[in-house]
């Protein structure tokens, strides 16, 4: 399919929200780029939409943030830290974990 | 004959300084001379008889009533201007300001009071304040006249409630009863009245310091903590025990005392509890009083904290707050790591880690030999050891003692994945075994992460425990985690929860702060100066010659020193340099650097 050469991916959370990002921020993401691996024939890797589903809309809008800071980032040597809210912490925590970032 | 009398008389009983009515003043001379003229008959009647003495009026008396009149004669509205033309504000009328209750009753009350009851301000009593009542001698009222008196008595009461309260073995703001204990009169209570030479505040000091005695003196005594910041501190952090409250009290003690050495050595602690120090970081040094020695003396205390022989598992996190600790002992403890932290304690002058479980130190101790430690015993501890055939002595600084500070060896550099764990097929890193650490093999995986990812960019998850290190509610984020989520989480918040008690770790090569590291090697320096084992057994003089063994860590797959290991350098190409296979064998797994660099002096120490 044409969605496997893409550059855009979409992530999709628990709750329905839908994020199209590029396919290089999303394989910042060490489970998002084995989804996505073209040699895997993972369901996700044919139509380039992965659904989170321990990961809720507020959430995953953070680690988007966090997908395309890193990709920003990747070359500095001196990096700011991201700001994250304190409330976010514990599930960023979690989804961190899962997405292996 | 009689006329002089009658003249007195008329003196007597007429006003002197105020102009008299003519009128007036004629009647009463006419008066007193019929008065007189018929006495004087009878007088001459009885012979010689004279008058009756007069009553003597003195200078002073004659005066006082003088001016008394004149002033009631005189008595008019005040002026409120300065510029008023009254008559009445001009300067002749002025009588300078009165003296407020120099009497007792009012003039009108008492016939001779005035005279006799005007207290000496040398011998003056203690007023009694009644209620308010107008009196007719004054028509101002000054409500500020004893407020300062009643103020000091407000915090002597105080003072001596607290006394009071301590005395009977209660805490300072617990017990409601005590403070309604007034009518029971204590012996302090009493000797508070009497004019002694010691001051309140002295006697609460002593009192104070009597308090912590029966602590130490009578353990089952102790009920509760003195000082309400501990009863703050959340109480399922660990359990009560009877040690801690020891501790505690020996804490207590010095605190109060101002001792300096605060000795809690063979008490069988497997930990400290951090209220249990927490006391010492506000300790002040009690400066001796004025007039001796130097006045101008620093508060600042020199700590010095006995910890050895103890059960410890791992530096208490409260003891990396003490900056102005100068003698650190934690020998014969079951410490497995010491924390980088440690590098903060920057005053430290002794530091006694011997008889531990240690493999390695921190790097961190580098920069406190360049500050001011000058004793540091580290025997004896099961450190790793480079095989001695491979020692290089091409990179070393100077110590602030003069002597040199070389690095002979490192291991390779493992590196750790987000959760701080070793990536695949390596074995836990670090291991106390130099043949466990990672060696470089033909399949790239051992080889460390490809360059691309090695970047300074935080993980997520590093940066989500930062945010969760600054919560307040970080001890009890670990029970808010979903039952069925990965346990290392959990324990990673613990780790988190730990560091944050110690202030945190900083990145040895690029001064990041970081809660998981993601790169760590053991360096191994000549670095511990002279232990006074010279002259000594002979084998005390081959341990004091042995290389450290110093672990480093990075906070990021960046993070590493570019000539820590040189083969790192060679890792990017999957084919490795021949030879080098052997070597290792031959060698362990102790990798020399053979072109290593000298390390400018200025290096990657922090001071």
């Amino acid at each position: 399919m044409a969605a496997s050469s893409s550059p855009y991916v979409t992530l999709i959370s628990n709750d329905g929200f839908e994020f199209i990002v590029s396919r290089d921020a999303a394989c910042v993401a060490g489970t998002v780029k084995k989804m996505l691996d073209p040699h895997s024939s993972f369901a996700e890797s044919i139509s380039g939409r992965c659904t989170l589903g321990t990961i809720n809309g507020v959430v995953l809008e953070k680690v988007c943030e966090y997908l395309y800071y890193n990709l920003k980032h990747k070359d500095e040597k001196d990096v700011p830290d991201m700001e994250i809210p304190p409330e976010l912490c514990l599930e960023l925590l979690m989804a961190a974990d899962y997405l292996h970032v | 004959m009689a006329s002089p009398t009658r003249e007195d008389l008329d003196l007597g009983s007429s006003n002197k300084g105020s102009t008299p009515s003519e009128p007036l003043d004629s009647i009463t001379s006419a008066t007193t001379f019929d008065l007189f003229s018929d006495f004087e008959e009878s007088a001459q009647s009885f012979g010689e008889l004279t008058l009756p003495e007069l009553p003597s009026f003195t200078a002073s008396t004659v005066n006082k009533k003088r001016d008394r009149d004149e002033y009631l004669a005189s008595s008019s509205d005040a002026p409120l201007f300065s510029s008023d033309d009254l008559p009445a504000s001009s300067a002749e009328n002025y009588y300078g300001p009165r003296v407020k209750r120099q009497h007792r009753r009012p003039w009108y009350e008492t016939d001779e009071s005035w005279n006799t009851v005007t207290l000496p301000s040398s011998t003056k009593k203690p007023r009694m304040r009644g209620p308010f009542k107008r009196t007719h001698d004054s028509g101002v009222w000054l409500g500020s006249d004893a407020s300062t008196e009643n103020e000091d008595n407000d915090r002597q009461d105080a003072v001596r409630r607290v006394l009071r309260v301590m005395e009977s073995g209660g805490s300072i703001d617990g017990d409601e009863e005590l403070w309604h204990e007034d009518e029971r009169e204590l012996d302090l209570g009493d000797k508070v009245h009497s004019p002694c030479t010691q001051t309140l505040e002295e006697k609460l000091q002593q009192a104070l310091v009597n308090r912590a005695l029966q602590i130490t003196e009578d353990p089952g005594g102790f009920e509760g903590p003195v000082f309400p910041y501990w009863q703050k501190q959340p109480g399922h952090l660990m359990g009560f025990h009877l040690v801690q409250q020891q501790a505690q009290k020996k804490v207590t003690l010095c605190v109060e005392q101002g001792g300096e050495a605060i000795d809690l050595s063979t008490m069988y602690m497997q930990q400290v509890r951090t209220p249990t120090l927490r006391p010492l970081r506000y300790h002040t040094r009690i400066v001796p009083k004025q007039g001796k020695g130097n006045r101008y003396q620093s508060l600042t205390p020199a700590l010095r904290l006995y910890l050895s022989n103890n059960l410890l598992e791992e530096v208490p996190g409260e003891v990396f707050h003490l900056k102005n600790l100068e003698v650190l002992s934690l020998r014969s403890n079951n410490l497995t790591e010491i924390l980088p932290t440690i590098g903060e304690l920057n005053n430290l002058k002794e530091l006694n880690l011997g008889s531990n479980q240690l493999n390695w130190l921190p790097w961190e101790l580098l920069s406190l030999l360049h500050a001011n430690l000058q004793k540091c015993m580290i025997y004896p501890n099961p450190f790793i050891r480079p095989v001695p055939s491979t020692w290089n002595h091409a990179s070393s600084r100077e110590l602030k003692s003069g002597e040199p500070c070389q690095q002979v060896a490192s291991t390779r550099i493992a590196f750790l994945d987000i959760t701080g764990a070793s990536l695949r097929h390596w074995p836990p890193a670090p291991s106390s075994l130099p043949e466990h650490w990672p060696e470089p093999q033909a399949d790239d995986e051992f080889l460390g992460p490809p360059p691309e990812e090695r970047t300074k960019t935080p993980s997520l998850l590093e940066l989500a425990l930062r945010a969760c290190k600054k919560s307040p509610q970080l001890s009890q984020l670990p029970f808010l985690i979903p039952q069925d989520c990965p346990e290392h989480l959990t324990q990673l918040l613990q780790t988190t929860w730990k560091l944050k008690e110690a202030g945190g770790k900083s990145c040895s090569v690029c001064g990041h702060e970081y809660i998981i590291p993601r790169t760590e090697w053991i360096e191994w320096w000549y670095c511990i100066p002279d232990q006074g084992f010279r002259g000594q057994l002979d084998n005390m003089l081959a341990l004091h010659k042995m290389p450290v063994p110093l672990l480093r860590r990075g906070c990021s797959w960046a993070c590493w020193e570019e000539d820590a290991s040189p083969l790192i350098r060679g890792w990017s190409s999957a084919t490795l340099p021949g030879g080098l296979k052997e070597e290792r064998h031959v060698h362990g797994d102790v990798r020399t650097s053979p072109t290593r660099r000298t390390i400018p002096p200025s290096g990657r120490i922090r001071q």
